[in-house]
């Protein structure tokens, strides 16, 4: 499984906020995706550094969307390692 | 060399500034938030107001109506994501402290205007010194703190609450909790907060809002069903008040609302937009991406022409947008209302989204708004757009000295989109170089020079020779820059000259800099006249560019030059000048100046003018306490005590000379100052005859006889002063010989590399020594060729401070040499008088107190003991005691003495 650099990389994340949004919201987020559950909404994608993600916060906590959990969420395995294999045809 | 602006316009806000400072006018269809602004009220005593809450919580709202409302008197700061220059939010502070007193801000101001930024706490220190002069109570509100997330800034708020005084009183509105001392201050009871809990709207004041000020007509079940929806935010409220007000459907509205789970601003914002006409909600949705709009603005990015009226109608819609100014020119919307509309924006119209970015930052660009547009061009994805706009807008900068715009603009863009850029490197470099950072300058000339190619080779031929010497010598300037404040004069003088060479005669600002630095590399290692040239120079083109502290420097530098070749009423004729120009910007307080002042003083104590010498000394002084600068405070400590020694007070001379001492024991000064460090403290004790510690340091100076025989032996030019006060010291301690033996080394130098000032020093010390060993013909010729050396810049006390020797030589040349300058001859005698009179038992013993000095003043323009007691507003008797005690410090016994006495020593 490829290590994530968490402090200077990216890094995949899920925050769950209180309130509902709709998925419209995805380009507000930086595409993150949107979903919701009743009352909570979870944003869920890649987030490009701590820096990035701390203002991913902070447009959250500007909308008035109480914070109820920030996550980071270990990947599987990359796409592009799918690739290579598929380039050398060993799939 | 530094480079600071010194025009006057600049010191006039532009615009968008005062909309920072602007208080806002609170509205009249607010509730009346008793319980708060009672709290409001009961806490002004303490340091600091907390308002922490989330957006759409009313802070804002609340602190406008206090302070109308009880006529507070204060001075706001409305702060933004931009503002992360510490620099800058000092300035924010001096506007707005200068908004409730007028006299407030104008040191602080000056030392802001210096490149080399003094360490912020002076500049602070000083700020809230000059603010202590308020005598009322006055609030700061500082708005929308949550933008601040540099260190620096929290510690500049952390120095307020530290050293406010206590009529000063701070108010922080932030979404954020801050990073200060909270704790600290809720423990001594200094901190008074209102949060979330305190500011959401209580059951009667949602009451009143929605069925008093909006009118709605709500029962009491659906106003708990709004209540409830919206938890009491203030925001919410508001938007769903705004929602029902031009409906006729209210309870159906609050039914649905009631049953929606959407986020309260998403549903209500897009309830709100619905009922309004086409027109406005395109209106909307595209200035939302403005921060501040204005009419004009707005309709360049709309392509309408009614902006300014639809922001007049969206104010009295009370849609959410608030003014910035009392002259309705710059409106901002609330940060959710935009915020919403924004991602709407984003959602639907990403490509238009950018476009709109891009009329805004045209519009921006036009006029003269910069930063506004780089900005809107970044936003815009447009990078290589905006790189080009702040390349073309930076050379200004620079020359103005905004190094701290210059590097935010440059910062704002993408980083490897301004390393592929030759001319913002070497902008960069420019700015990190003034601002001493010099380990970041070497990479960004490594790249300036790497891509200089290509971009030299995109234009047509021509015209990419001219641009890349014209690149070339920038970069040869700057390292030609750093070279000398590295202390690498070899360097720099070759770097100079290359930058010279290469630079067109148009880039008067890199001109210069490589004239001042070829200059220093001269004066410091080399030629005198070359350096000479060189600083008059950078004088011509600082004039040529207007720019005053390119002048200054140039003016106290050459004045340096001509005080090593004895020509000390030029150096003191550029001193003034330096000074003149300097407070003709408002600049004279900054501490460079002080070195000015202390040079100035410096060649009026060698011309016995020790009044004025002293004067010069005491500003001096007072701005190296200020800006803490150690090899000034040790220039200006050294100068002191010389001028006291000479006006007889030899105590103070030793205080004065210890406490720089004790600098130059806590800090590294350089070589020269402890060399005249050193040179001071055995005058003084020369002075008081006390052997004891002259021997011991020639002991510990001494160099080794072989070593000083050795014609190779290079002396560094530092050593060269302490060589010759270890000859004073042999002469002193009858070991003539030895001391003929370093001044004839020493005597050779000096002539080969014209430096007069020194060479004067010496030929003295080689006639005292010839005298001692009783060779009086040579001794007398020597000293001949001191004194035409001499003559010509007035010199003094290089003769008198060296003892009554000299006097008696002075004399026999006056009876044996015709063609001896008589005049000049007889005003060092004079002035020997005057010293002996002081060193011995009938000079001053001690000091005359101001009231003293003025009751001597009246003496000597005539009036009675009853005349001077009316000037003086005090009785004849208080007369008659000064009179006595003034008696008694001259020691003379009748007012004609007085006066005499007094005259001799340069009292009156």
């Amino acid at each position: 499984m490829e290590k994530q650099n968490v402090w200077h990389g990216p890094a995949n994340y899920q925050i769950k906020v209180k309130g509902r949004l709709g998925s419209q919201w995805s380009d507000w987020f930086g595409g993150m995706a949107v979903e919701s559950e009743g009352a909570v909404t979870t944003l869920t994608g890649q987030v490009l550094d701590q820096s990035a993600l701390h203002g991913l916060l902070a447009r959250v906590r500007d909308l008035g969307l109480p914070l109820i959990s920030v996550n980071l969420v270990e990947s599987r395995q990359k796409h592009n390692k799918n690739t290579m294999w598929a380039k050398f045809g060993w799939i | 060399m530094g480079n600071i602006a010194m025009n006057t316009e600049d010191r006039q806000y532009p615009p968008l500034l005062e909309t920072k400072l602007y208080i806002p006018q609170p509205r009249s269809d607010l509730v009346r938030r008793e319980h708060l602004l009672d709290r409001l009220n009961k806490n002004i005593d303490k340091k600091l107001t907390l308002i922490s809450a989330p957006a759409g919580f009313g802070k804002t709202t609340l602190l406008s109506e206090w302070i109308s409302l009880f006529e507070i008197q204060a001075a706001w700061i409305s702060l933004d994501q931009g503002d992360s220059d510490p620099i800058q939010f000092i300035q924010y502070l001096i506007a707005a402290f200068h908004s409730i007193h007028v006299n407030i801000g104008r040191a602080a101001s000056s030392m802001l205007q210096s490149p080399q930024k003094p360490p912020i706490e002076s500049i602070m220190i000083n700020l809230i010194k000059e603010v202590s002069d308020i005598s009322n109570n006055c609030v700061m509100v500082l708005d929308d703190y949550h933008a601040i997330d540099t260190k620096q800034i929290h510690n500049i708020v952390e120095m307020l609450l530290d050293y406010l005084p206590m009529q000063i009183h701070l108010v922080i509105a932030t979404r954020v909790d801050p990073p200060l001392s909270l704790a600290r201050l809720r423990g001594r009871n200094q901190l008074a907060e209102l949060r979330a809990a305190d500011l959401s709207f209580t059951h009667s004041e949602t009451t009143v809002f929605l069925n008093i000020m909006m009118n709605l007509g709500l029962s009491r079940q659906e106003i708990s069903v709004l209540e409830t929806r919206t938890e009491g935010w203030v925001a919410g409220l508001q938007l769903a008040a705004l929602s029902m007000q031009s409906r006729d459907d209210i309870s159906e509205f609050i039914k649905t609302f009631a049953g929606d789970d959407r986020h309260i601003v998403d549903y209500l914002v897009e309830q709100v937009l619905n009922q309004q006409s086409q027109p406005i909600q395109d209106f909307l949705v595209q200035t939302c991406i403005l921060t501040r709009l204005s009419g004009p603005l707005c309709d360049f990015v709309t392509g309408q022409k009614n902006g300014q009226e639809m922001l007049v109608d969206l104010e009295r819609a009370n849609l959410f947008i608030f003014p910035l100014d009392n002259k309705r020119c710059w409106y901002r919307y609330h940060h959710l209302f935009a915020d919403l509309l924004h991602a709407r924006l984003r959602h639907s119209k990403r490509k238009k989204e950018a476009e709109l970015h891009m009329r805004a930052a045209e519009w921006f660009a036009r006029n003269k708004l910069v930063a506004e547009a780089v900005e809107h061009t970044i936003s815009a994805g447009n990078y290589e757009q905006a790189a080009l706009l702040v390349e073309h807008n930076t050379f200004g900068l620079l020359s103005q000295g905004k190094l701290n715009t210059l590097l935010k603009w440059v910062r704002t863009l993408p980083k490897e989109v301004a390393r592929r850029r030759p001319w913002l490197c070497i902008y960069q470099a420019w700015a990190l170089c003034f601002a001493g950072q010099f380990n970041d300058v070497a990479p960004l000339l490594k790249d300036a020079e790497r891509c200089m190619h290509l971009t030299a080779s995109k234009q047509d031929s021509n015209l990419g020779d001219i641009v890349q010497q014209e690149m070339m010598g920038n970069i040869a300037a700057i390292q030609a820059h750093i070279s000398v404040l590295s202390g690498d004069f070899h360097q720099a003088i070759e770097y100079a000259n290359l930058a010279i060479e290469t630079l067109p005669k148009s880039s008067l600002f890199p001109c210069s800099v490589a004239h001042w630095a070829l200059g220093i590399g001269n004066y410091l290692n080399g030629d005198i006249e070359i350096a000479r040239h060189s600083l008059a120079e950078v004088v011509k083109l600082g004039r040529a560019m207007d720019n005053v502290w390119t002048t200054v420097t140039g003016l106290t530098d050459l004045a340096s030059v001509h005080q090593i070749q004895g020509q000390l009423s030029q150096t003191a004729t550029l001193c003034r000048e330096a000074l003149q120009l300097a407070t003709e910007c408002g600049a004279q307080s900054l501490g460079y100046m002080g070195r000015v002042e202390a040079k100035l003083a410096d060649v009026l104590y060698e011309q016995n003018e020790l009044v004025a010498a002293k004067n010069y000394l005491t500003d001096s002084i007072e701005k190296a306490h200020r800006w803490k600068n150690p090899n000034h405070f040790v220039y200006s400590y050294c100068l002191l005590a010389l001028v006291l020694r000479a006006q007889g007070n030899l105590k103070g001379s030793f205080d004065v000379l210890m406490e720089a001492d004790h600098i130059r024991g806590k800090f590294p000064i350089l070589p020269v100052l402890e060399s005249m460090l050193e040179k001071c403290n055995v005058r003084l004790w020369l002075s008081q005859n006390n052997m004891k510690p002259i021997e011991h340091w020639a002991e510990e100076n001494d160099i080794k006889d072989a070593k000083r025989n050795d014609a190779s032996f290079k002396i560094s030019k530092d050593k060269k002063q302490m060589l010759i006060t270890l000859a004073r010291v042999f002469i002193a301690t009858d070991n003539a010989d030895k001391a003929l033996n370093i001044l004839k080394h020493l005597g050779g130098d000096a002539e080969s590399e014209k430096r007069i000032g020194v060479l004067i020093e010496i030929l003295i010390l080689q006639a005292l020594a010839l005298q001692a060993l009783n060779k009086k013909t040579s001794a007398l010729k020597v000293l001949e060729r001191a004194l035409a050396l001499a003559e010509p810049g007035g010199y003094v006390r290089v003769f008198v401070d060296e003892g009554p020797s000299i006097a008696i030589l002075l004399e026999k040349l006056l009876n044996d040499k015709a063609g001896v300058s008589r005049a000049y001859v007889n005003k060092l005698l004079s002035a020997f008088q005057v010293d002996k009179l002081i060193q011995t038992q009938d000079g001053l013993v001690e000091q005359l107190s101001d009231r003293e000095l003025e009751v001597l003043r009246l003496i000597a323009a005539g009036l009675s003991n009853k005349k001077i007691a009316e000037a003086l507003f005090v009785s004849l008797s208080t007369v008659k005691t000064h009179l006595r005690n003034i008696y008694g410090k001259l020691n003379v016994h009748s007012r004609t003495e007085a006066i005499a006495k007094a005259k001799k020593l340069e009292i009156l």
